[in-house]
């Protein structure tokens, strides 16, 4: 019995096929192409190949995310909300709250012990604190995204940022240049507001230990950091596991269950 | 001389008039996020305009984003005091302006003295300003001064869903591969943005006569979407509707000034 999950968002697509015992076998992540079908196909493929597996050995594969409507091989798809719930909790059973950051979204979500949906909140209507508003710093100071992170932990003195819009804030950061900011400084002033971001939206659905980060901006560590100090206590951090590939492992937990209710 | 500077945020304007009102000297140029230089580089280009220097000048206004940087004696103004001010001496009939900038969008009422009455602003997200065409007209290389002309000549409607320019600017690139034209996704995004607009200036009570100023006045397109979600007409503020905040300075300036 072989499970996938397959995950396509507006930035990643990311899949994870997992076996009967519940390993996982293989999990990749890639930028998405312009076409969420093409995006799904190359993903699956990829993994497929890491797994040593053809499209036919799976057995269920449930799709979530951003395209998840547009993807023929999935048998079901369920919201990335319920997925990152049920993957993250999967992960460590202590968790409770999630912060999702995508690449267009912010999602504070709560789980009860079980792993299951509460409650939620969501931003999609503005990409401040989303990974677009990461991505047109980056841009904008012409440092890597994954740069952005190691870079804003060693700023010293991190510089105000008052704008909350993406394209705003990047104009901020070009004045910033120009004046001769630090560009560490502006990596750690970004990195503050858009923890400030995040924080907000957690207080909204309210914070219940233990907190865990998950999305491609967990990779941020400058963010995860401003964030900890503004929730007072510890986020956990996946390290055994890829934080973007939460989704589609709970996408793949839910493949798994659907077999069992069929009772295959 | 009075002199009236608008240092904004995309732009640097300044306008130049004499005692009588009469205007001797104006220029726009990019302010390109260094607001000190921009500031120096357009003094320089109004006193050689003029054939004056900086002792001609009697009383100096500055206002816009980076109004405390320009280098000469000056005082600063609040945007919409200038604004309609500039929109008074321009159309004294004006009751409503609208000014789009590069970073916010204001909806000011004006009383027949030149005064603000009351008024509407946004200038925390980019969806209601210039920015949004440019993030726009960048994704889809068409040079901003065209993008105009190419929503004009639009044959199909398309509307854009996203507020956000930079989900806008996804949702541009996804109707691009789905095939649909430059021209009909610019004539859906200046629309969009004209629904914003009129959205803030609804928030006032529209009264006649309508002025539109700012950078984005200068796009026909646009100002004939803002007149149909409106459902009146509107007038562009002459000379140069980008100058009138520099305009309106300037007169505050002959006015208050020494």
């Amino acid at each position: 019995m072989i499970v996938a999950g397959c995950d396509v968002g507006s930035l990643t697509a990311k899949a994870l096929v997992m076996d009967e015992h519940g390993n996982i076998v293989a999990y990749d992540v890639m930028t998405v192409l312009p076409n969420p079908l093409h995006s799904a196909e190359e993903i699956m493929s990829r993994v497929l190949k890491k797994a040593g597996m053809s499209l036919s050995d799976i057995d269920f594969c449930v799709s979530t995310g951003y395209g998840r409507e547009k993807i023929p091989f999935a048998k079901k798809d369920i919201s990335e909300i319920s997925c990152h719930g049920r993957g993250a909790h999967w992960i460590d059973p202590q968790i409770r709250t999630v912060i999702d950051i995508g690449g267009q979204d912010l999602k504070a979500i709560r789980v009860d012990k079980h792993g299951e949906l509460m409650d939620f909140i969501m931003n999609d209507k503005c990409a401040a604190g989303t990974g677009r508003f990461l991505e047109g710093i980056a841009k904008t100071l012409k440092v890597e995204l994954y740069d952005l992170g190691a870079l804003a932990l060693s700023g010293t003195n991190p510089v105000t940022i008052n704008s909350i819009c993406t394209i705003f804030t990047q104009f901020d950061v070009m004045c910033l240049i120009v004046e001769g900011a630090d560009k560490a400084d502006i990596a750690a002033g970004v990195a503050r507001t858009m923890a400030t971001r995040m924080h907000k939206l957690l207080r909204k659905v309210g914070i219940k230990k233990e907190v865990a980060i998950t999305g491609g901006v967990a990779k941020n560590q400058g963010v995860v950091k401003c964030l900890e100090e503004l929730i007072r206590g510890r986020i956990i951090q996946f390290t055994e596991i890829d934080p973007q590939i939460v989704g589609a492992l709970g996408a793949a937990l839910f493949a798994k269950d659907e077999l069992e209710r069929l009772g295959v | 001389m009075f002199l009236g500077c608008d240092i904004g945020t995309a732009y640097t304007k300044a306008v130049l008039i004499d005692k009588e009102g009469t205007i001797k000297a104006s220029d726009i140029i990019a302010t390109e996020a260094d607001p000190k230089t921009a500031g120096d580089e357009m003094l320089k280009r109004i006193f050689d305009a003029a054939s004056i220097g900086p002792d001609d000048i009697s009383a100096c206004f500055s206002t816009g984003w980076g109004r405390t940087y320009i280098n000469i004696d000056h005082r600063e103004k609040g945007m919409m005091n200038c604004l309609a001010k500039g929109a008074n001496y321009v159309l004294p009939s004006c009751r409503t302006l609208l000014d789009i900038g590069a970073q916010h969008c204001m909806a000011i009422s004006v009383d027949d003295m030149g005064k603000v009455v009351e008024f509407r602003q946004n200038d925390r997200c980019a969806a209601g300003s210039g920015r949004f065409v440019e993030v726009i007209s960048d994704a889809l290389n068409v040079p901003l001064e065209e993008v105009s002309d190419y929503a004009l000549s639009s044959e199909e409607d398309i509307t854009i869903t996203a507020q956000c320019a930079v989900f806008a600017e996804s949702e541009v690139i996804a109707l691009v591969n789905d095939g649909k034209s430059q021209e009909a996704i610019l004539s859906g995004i200046l629309n969009s943005l004209a629904r914003g607009i009129v959205t803030l200036a609804k928030r006032l009570s529209v009264r006649k006569e309508i002025l539109v100023s700012g950078g984005l006045a200068k796009n026909s397109a646009l100002v004939s979407d803002v007149e149909m979600n409106l459902e009146s007409q509107v007038k562009i503020a002459s000379p140069d509707p980008q100058l009138l905040a520099a305009l309106g300075a300037a007169l505050l300036a002959k006015e208050n000034g020494k």
